[in-house]
């Protein structure tokens, strides 16, 4: 309905590592700007794309949770990305979307949306072009670090998916936002 | 009595196919966590998982009186218990032997319903698997007898015939003081039938010198053919009852025979081949008469002598048995017919059309809108048309998840009933709520832990009679299961008048196997709930059905997995009420829609009391700082929602509060826009938001808009606790 990007049929698992140009494996990464900031986040978790519309505020929840939204019957919660890093709440603009991730194990997978402020498009990139996390420097925590790769000519921060977009972290903050 | 017994025997029919299912499953899991345990043989866990599947497989197989099924599983489970004591290790030979002993279980569940196909190979199977498993427990004494459940002896006499009764009756010495006579009843008795032989038993007489003449010694030994049943031909000793010895015993006539082995048979669709195979008719004979029967008819038009006819007239096979048969036949066809009225779909597609539907009633208001801007009369009336018919579709879809709690209530009966006998207690069993409905998959996971509150009230719970009336209640026991919904929730409640929990007997216990530190005595609450831990059991003996202390920490985990809980009321001498409560997941609940600002929420109807229509003016802040509302001469406290949820747009000049009636008492929510009643689909908020106080849930409203759920009872410590997220800075102003 108000899909804006939907995953290019490359982006399924078995396809997402395809060849580049030189003939290394490549692996697709969708680019989304936070604030000023871009940044990149492995394709294959990503569901979908929608446009920002409306949302339902959950209470007594922690700044970052923003709450949940309705995607055709089931009930998502909604990550404020920025909030998550220590950082403002992301205002709400034109072009704000909702990435839709399938997050957790295998055996207790579930829906996440995460607010953003754009989403840009998808790169390709090999492991030559990416670099390991900065020592110092970078903007956000060292852990949400995956790398960082470089999209043409540019240093762009690839978020690590597993400790940006994890459940049970999330779960324990909510728990230390109750106790007082 | 032979209604109940009707009754039974039809929730047997109806109920085995489920039966035979979960028991797949059981057997299923059996299977698997043996293959489990060979590559992790010391892991706790798995050994206990596999002995409750053990365990309920025998415990259910034991309600359908499936004897074979039981007994066999007991000398499984025996040795299962021995390797959870650590006297056994659960090494690959007896993982092996396990295997093949779970391969019969699952055998004998199969036949369940046909006994004739227990072949003879796999009789000397089992009988060298329980030599073999027996082999194993030898270690103590062998408690195999007495463990087999005698089969409620059940005669049905009517409609097949005479009974060939054998009564033997020896009277008591007062019978003649009592004014009674051995020969009356004997006369009566040959009222009711043909007497074919009658003896009268004086082996009592004494010598003559020391007889009494006013002293009964006599009693006799009849066989009477009758259509009477036991009750009847029991009936005649009715005033004599108390000081008789009195024996009856039925034997089938060879009439009889017949007709029980066509019952008995697997369903053939052909009468004569029915006939032939229980010895009624001759092979040949049937041939001959199918050839004349073919004969008699050379063309279709004319009206073919019916095979029945023929059997009767030609082949002199007895009326009754050509009924049976002709019975039978019909049985088979109308069975074959009912499979179709019952379609097994799978939960998730019914999901994805509930969903799709959700979608549906959001584009139909949609369009609605549309059609009202283009101001299109038609339009719209086609439209609205449109919707109501959504609305339907999904309603129905909605109530395809619900299931009325009483079909799983009715099983119990039956548990009840046998379990009770068993153990040789009086019990009124009562059914209260039975309409509530739950969801499907709710009422599946919820019927085991009920099944083994229900034992535990009966084999625990309930004394034996002459122990009631020492204690001053009637013999009888009673135990009442209700269900009723309560402010968004199920109540589900077992209730007994026994002696309830004996707390010192608890705390002993719990000292010994150190749930509790030896010497500490911690509330009465907290000794009571010791009985759901894992390992406890207070049973003296091991029973058939409880006491081997399973059971009551599963009952435990499996509520709480379903996000319920469990509340304990004992009274000592006088019962035990255990509280249910579970949350309707998925449900259907009838709510009460209230706004602030632009966001909406949900109440369950039930919860609310009434609404007073505040003007803003009546909520004041007391001394404490909490927001009260005087209401009648009671000061309530209030919860504002707006502060609360920190709603950005400007205060309204009128505001509403909602009453509501929370199990702590009653309180106030303090609104700004009333919606109205609304019936709502609870949809849960996920795993992000478990900790989330004053919310139970989620809806999903026509426009799309997700609404929450406001869960009165955890509202309710924020309104009397009063935290400072209550002082937010829009409430400043």
């Amino acid at each position: 309905m108000n899909s804006l990007v939907q995953p290019p049929a490359a982006a399924t698992a078995a396809g997402a590592a395809s060849r580049g140009a030189t003939g290394q494996p490549t692996q697709q990464y969708l680019l989304f700007t936070l604030g000023d900031e871009t940044f990149a986040l492995d394709i294959r978790p990503v569901r979908e794309i929608i446009q920002f519309s409306a949302l339902t505020v959950v209470p007594l929840m922690p700044d970052f949770v923003r709450g949940v939204i309705n995607l055709r019957g089931a009930v998502v919660p909604v990550i404020d990305l920025q909030s998550r890093f220590g950082r403002r709440r992301a205002e709400m603009g034109k072009k704000t979307s909702i990435i839709i991730f399938d997050v957790g194990p295998p055996s207790d997978r579930v829906e996440m949306g995460v607010l953003v402020d754009a989403v840009s498009k998808v790169v390709d990139l090999g492991a030559a072009d990416i670099e390991p996390p900065p020592q110092f420097g970078a903007t956000i925590a060292r852990e949400f670090i995956h790398g960082l790769g470089k999209v043409e000519s540019e240093f762009i921060v690839i978020l690590e998916p597993e400790r940006t977009l994890n459940i049970d972290d999330m779960v324990a903050l909510t728990e230390r936002h109750h106790v007082h | 009595m032979s209604q109940a017994s009707d009754a039974d025997q039809d929730f047997i029919a109806a109920a085995m196919p489920a039966f035979i299912s979960e028991a797949g499953e059981q057997t299923e899991a059996i299977e698997s966590l043996l293959l489990e345990l060979e590559e992790q043989p010391d892991n706790r866990e798995l050994l206990d998982s596999l002995f409750r599947c053990a365990h309920t497989v025998k415990g259910s197989a034991g309600i359908f009186g499936l004897n074979k099924v039981v007994e066999f599983t007991h000398h499984v489970e025996t040795l299962l218990d021995k390797c959870r004591d650590g006297v056994l290790a659960l090494t690959p030979q007896l993982s092996t032997l396990l295997l093949r002993c779970n391969d019969q279980i699952k055998f004998l569940v199969q036949i369940a319903n046909d006994e004739g196909a227990d072949g003879t190979s796999q009789k000397s199977e089992r009988a060298e698997l329980v030599a073999q498993l027996r082999l194993y427990t030898e270690g103590s004494k062998a408690e195999v007898s007495g463990t087999t459940v005698a089969a409620p002896a059940t005669e049905q006499a009517q409609d097949k015939g005479p009974t060939l009764w054998r009564i033997k009756a020896q009277f008591g010495a007062e019978t003649f003081r009592n004014g009674m006579d051995p020969l009356s009843i004997a006369k009566y008795l040959q009222g009711m039938g043909k007497v074919e032989s009658m003896v009268c038993g004086f082996d009592q007489v004494p010598a003559l010198i020391d007889l009494d003449p006013e002293t009964c010694y006599l009693g006799f030994e009849m066989a009477l053919e009758s259509d009477a049943s036991r009750d009847d031909v029991q009936g005649a000793f009715s005033f004599v009852e108390d000081d008789c010895a009195l024996e009856i015993t039925a034997q089938e006539s060879t009439q009889q025979r017949l007709v029980r082995q066509i019952d008995e048979m697997p369903a053939t669709p052909r009468l004569g081949d029915m006939l032939v195979s229980v010895g009624a008719v001759s092979h040949d004979k049937l041939d001959e008469l199918l050839s004349e029967q073919a004969q008699a008819a050379p063309d279709a038009a004319q009206a073919k002598p019916r095979i029945g006819d023929l059997l009767e007239t030609k082949a002199g096979v007895p009326p009754k048995v050509v009924e049976a048969a002709l019975n039978k036949q019909q049985k088979t066809r109308e069975a074959s017919g009912e499979e179709n009225r019952y379609i097994r779909v799978q939960a998730d597609r019914l999901d994805a059309v509930i969903n799709l539907l959700g979608e549906l009633v959001i584009a139909g208001a949609g369009a609605n809108l549309l059609a009202r801007e283009a101001r299109n009369v038609a339009l719209v009336e086609a439209n609205l048309h449109i919707n109501a018919l959504i609305e339907e579709i999904r309603n129905g879809t909605l109530a395809l998840r619900m299931v009325p709690v009483g079909e799983t209530f009715s099983r119990f009966r039956r548990v009840v009933r046998d379990t009770a006998a068993q153990l040789g207690k009086e019990v009124n069993f009562e059914i209260v709520g039975g309409e509530a409905e739950l969801d499907k998959s709710m009422v599946e996971k919820i019927a085991d832990p009920l099944m083994h509150l229900v034992r535990n009230s009966l084999d625990h719970g309930l004394e034996p009679p002459q122990e009631r009336l020492a204690a001053g209640k009637p013999a009888a026991g009673k135990l009442v299961l209700s269900a009723r919904h309560e402010t968004g929730a199920i109540l589900i409640r077992i209730e007994d008048d026994g002696r309830g929990i004996n707390r010192d007997r608890v705390l002993q216990r719990a000292w010994d196997k150190g749930l509790i530190e030896q010497g500490v005595v911690p509330s009465d609450d907290v000794i009571h709930m010791m009985i759901f831990e894992p390992g406890f059991s207070t049973a003296e003996q091991v029973t058939n059905l409880s006491g081997r202390g399973v059971g009551m920490d599963v009952v435990k985990r499996n509520i709480e997995a379903l996000r319920g809980n469990l509340k304990l009321d004992s009274r000592p001498g006088q019962g035990l009420r255990v509280d249910i409560r579970l949350p309707l997941t998925l449900a259907i609940i009838d709510g009460f829609m209230v706004g602030v600002g632009k966001s909406k929420f949900v109440l369950p109807l039930g919860a609310v009391v009434e609404v007073i229509e505040a003007g803003g003016q009546h909520v004041r802040v007391d001394a404490q700082g909490r927001h009260v509302v005087e209401l009648r001469g009671t000061v309530l406290p209030v919860v504002r929602l707006r502060s609360l949820y920190d709603v950005e747009s400007a205060l309204p000049d009128r505001t509403s509060v909602v009453v509501v009636q929370a199990p702590k008492g009653k309180y106030g929510i303090e609104v700004e826009v009333l919606h109205g009643q609304q019936q709502t689909v609870i949809k849960p908020l996920g795993r992000l938001f478990k900790n989330v106080r004053g919310i139970s849930g989620s809806s999903i409203l026509g426009s799309g808009e997700v609404a929450l759920i406001l869960d009165v009872g955890s509202l309710c410590d924020l309104a009397t606790v009063s935290p400072q997220g209550q002082a937010s800075p829009s409430d400043a102003g």
